[in-house]
């Protein structure tokens, strides 16, 4: 144990008289969740793009002008633009790829509305895009679905209204008299009295919210935390646990650098046993991913406002760091020179950043490839993290990935450390 | 004393050391000299413990390596042929980690590391990093990493490799000191000038193994007691042989077509009565020297091969 602690000792002084690496390892979780936060969690002051829409109006009458205006209406109009265009114009932007789909009103559609007859609005999606047309699609079944309902409860005076635009057209001043339009008023008016009883007040509300916390505001959370920071903290674990493997992998490669530079022969010549260095080196290594951890969850808690169970959260970097160094161990003991190392160890880091959720959602990729996550440290750490992060979560809660890290760590410490050794005492 | 019977290390078909054997005693200095690839470097680290050997027993002071690995370490310092230190800290850092890894402590490491860094010159940048230092400089770190905890013997793997003379001359100096204070040093070298000059005996040794040992006058003695007369020129190795085996009194140290070194007894006129026999026959010689026998030609003599820096 003296040898370790010697060697530890040694290992963290050099990081102290040379920390740039250790500083890179810490700030670089808060930079790149920062930036991924800035991109797409600006509290609703970012401008999506919007949806181009084609409106190809062959009908011309009441009910398509209503069609027609339901995109002008401020709320749609954030997430659509529209052009009044020909089937061709429309066919041709959207070849020209130029808009995402084209919504056809056909001929006779305002006709068959008003007198209660089956119609429908034709989509044409453009094939090139995937999310654009099914929202052109949506919205156009919003739009069916609310003209049908309207016209079912309006029927009566959508029907005198009907014949009142006929008569007024062959009329000299084009305007109904105020005793039609009073008595169509009366007539929508006894309509809605009627579906009031089923309509108002509305038995389900939408409520809008986030994966992080149940919300009413998309803008922020129930705690006032703003979006950047919901995104930000929904980031962080993975960027994280991607930091602490990287700083496993630095701390490891020591051992062939140390070999190449010929220190690590200087300390096995000396009195000591092997083991003492390899323990060593794995301490300085789980010491550095605790102090790392301990800051990023500070500068988390004081700047950015991330909270959590500490005893849960030392816990779970603790498990972690030690899953972390043991695999990075082993991998290092069965490499031959540092850049073999390195090149191994970065690879291997960056599949199980992939498959475990660092970079991705788990959730976003295929099935098979959610279920190779269950293999990989990230995804256990991230689902330790994220829960502890966004839920008043405690021990409790991280029980699983808790112990799956633990038990993993112990594992790969024990492998890794007797591969080390081995190795070192093949000759070096 | 430290007593090497029959060490041999093979790496896999290549045998890098061939069933060696040496002493080295209190306050003498041991020089292993030999081209490099000639097994110096593992009997080093077969000595230190980095590689188990193949066959053979080290002891020192009765310390048997295999068996006591690490009380036999606690009585050696390593001071190998590559700078290990770390530049990132100072003279003073680094004697202290490498002390402790070694058992000192306390007052008696600070004690120590105060003492080597006189010892090599370096006390007054004891607190820059390393890095900082010129070649010189960290090749004297380098010894004094070796010595910080007073072994009884210190092994040096070419420690003045790349550097220039003056830190040589220093170098040089702080081995002789060691072994006057009673400390066996065992000293790996391919520099002639470099174990002429600063070893009480010397093991000569190429491909693994040991041919001859013995201090400067014996190991000369191995050539011959005349003087050295090497010649360079268009002849055949043939044609020179039966002129040369004509004369009992003249031996031929190495002969190759267009260079021989003879060994000439040391009469008067010796030398250019065995130039006008050879020009006499019609040989053509472009160049002529005459020395005394030194570890250059006991080298070829006893290897067949000249010894080059």
């Amino acid at each position: 144990m003296t040898t370790a602690w010697i060697v530890m000792r040694n290992d963290l002084l050099r990081r102290w008289r040379s920390p740039l690496a250790a500083v890179v390892y810490l700030i670089f979780p808060f930079v790149f969740s920062g930036l991924i936060a800035l991109a797409f969690g600006t509290g609703g002051k970012a401008r999506v793009p919007r949806i181009q829409v084609a409106l190809v109006d062959q009908d011309g009458g009441f009910v398509a002008r209503f069609v027609s205006g339901a995109f002008a209406q401020e709320q749609v109009a954030q997430y659509f633009e529209t052009s009044q265009v020909t089937e061709e114009e429309a066919v041709r932007l959207i070849e020209g790829n130029q808009v995402s789909g084209a919504i056809v009103i056909p001929e006779g559609f305002s006709d068959a509305v008003l007198e209660g007859r089956a119609t429908h609005l034709r989509v044409v999606r453009n094939p090139a895009q995937s999310i654009g047309p099914v929202a052109v699609e949506e919205a156009a079944s919003m739009i069916a679905l609310l003209v049908g309902g309207a016209a079912t409860v309006l029927s009566e005076p959508l029907a005198e209204l009907r014949r009142t635009l006929d008569e007024g057209q062959s009329s000299e001043d084009h305007f109904p008299s105020d005793a039609r339009v009073a008595g169509i008023a009366a007539q929508v008016n006894r309509s809605f009295r009627g579906a009031g009883r089923f309509a108002f007040p509305p038995v389900i509300r939408l409520a809008k919210g986030d994966a992080a916390a149940d919300s009413t505001a998309a803008d922020s959370d129930a705690g006032g935390r703003p979006q950047f920071l919901l995104i930000f903290s929904f980031v962080l674990p993975g960027m994280a646990t991607f930091a602490l493997l990287i700083l496993s992998l630095g701390f490891m490669a020591d051992v062939p650098r140390e070999l190449s530079r010929g220190t690590l022969q200087r300390q096995l010549a000396a009195p000591v046993r092997a083991s003492g260095v390899v323990f060593g080196k794995m301490f300085s290594c789980a010491i550095m991913g605790v102090i790392i951890s301990a800051a990023m969850a500070l500068v988390g808690a004081l700047m950015l406002g991330v909270r959590a169970d500490l005893a849960a959260f030392v816990l779970l970097c603790l498990a972690f760091v030690l899953a972390s160094t043991g695999f990075l161990t082993f991998v290092f003991s069965i490499v031959r020179s540092e850049a073999q190392g390195a090149t191994l160890a970065s690879i291997v880091i960056m599949v199980m950043s992939f498959l475990g959720g660092s970079w991705f959602p788990i959730d976003s990729l295929p099935p098979f490839v959610e279920k190779l996550a269950y293999g990989t440290l990230n995804y256990w750490g991230i689902r330790g993290f994220r829960t502890l992060i966004l839920t008043d979560a405690g021990v409790a809660e991280i029980a699983v990935p808790l112990l799956v890290l633990l038990v993993t760590g112990v594992v790969t410490s024990l492998v890794g450390s007797w591969a080390m050794h081995r190795r070192l005492m093949q000759g070096v | 004393m430290l007593s090497v019977e029959g060490l041999s290390r093979s790496f896999g078909s290549l045998q890098a050391v061939r069933d060696i054997s040496f002493r080295v005693h209190p306050g003498e200095i041991y020089g292993l000299l030999g081209p490099n690839g000639a097994g110096k470097t593992t009997t080093i680290s077969c000595i230190c413990g980095l590689l188990r050997p193949s066959s053979g027993r080290i002891e020192l002071h009765g310390t048997d390596l295999g068996s006591q690995p690490i009380a036999f370490k606690r009585r050696i310092g390593v001071v190998p042929q590559e700078i290990a230190l770390y530049g990132d800290l100072s003279a003073r850092e680094n004697l202290s980690f490498w002390g402790r890894l070694a058992g000192l402590r306390g007052s008696a490491l600070q004690r120590r590391v105060t003492a080597v860094l006189e010892t090599v010159g370096l006390a007054e940048r004891s607190r820059e990093p390393c890095r900082k230092f010129s070649g010189g400089m960290k090749r004297r770190l380098n010894l004094a990493v070796g010595m910080v905890h007073e072994p009884q013997l210190l092994l040096l793997d070419e420690p003045t490799v790349g550097i220039d003379v003056q830190a040589r001359i220093n170098i040089l100096d702080v081995v002789r000191d060691i072994a006057r204070r009673g400390t066996a040093v065992l000293y790996t070298t391919h520099y002639l000038e470099e174990a002429q000059e600063l070893c009480d005996r010397i093991g000569i040794m190429d491909k693994g193994k040991i041919f001859a040992e013995g201090d400067l006058e014996h190991l000369k003695g191995l050539v011959g007691e005349g003087q050295i007369l090497t010649l360079r020129g268009g002849f055949a190795a043939d044609a020179l042989r039966p002129v040369v085996a004509a004369d009992d009194t003249v031996r031929i140290v190495s002969l190759e077509d267009g260079a021989a070194m003879l060994d000439i007894p040391p009469h008067r006129g010796e030398v250019s009565s065995v130039l006008s026999r050879i020009l006499g026959h019609g040989l053509s010689i472009d160049d002529i020297s005459i020395q005394e026998p030194n570890l250059q030609s006991v080298f070829l003599k006893l290897t067949g091969r000249e010894l080059r820096d």
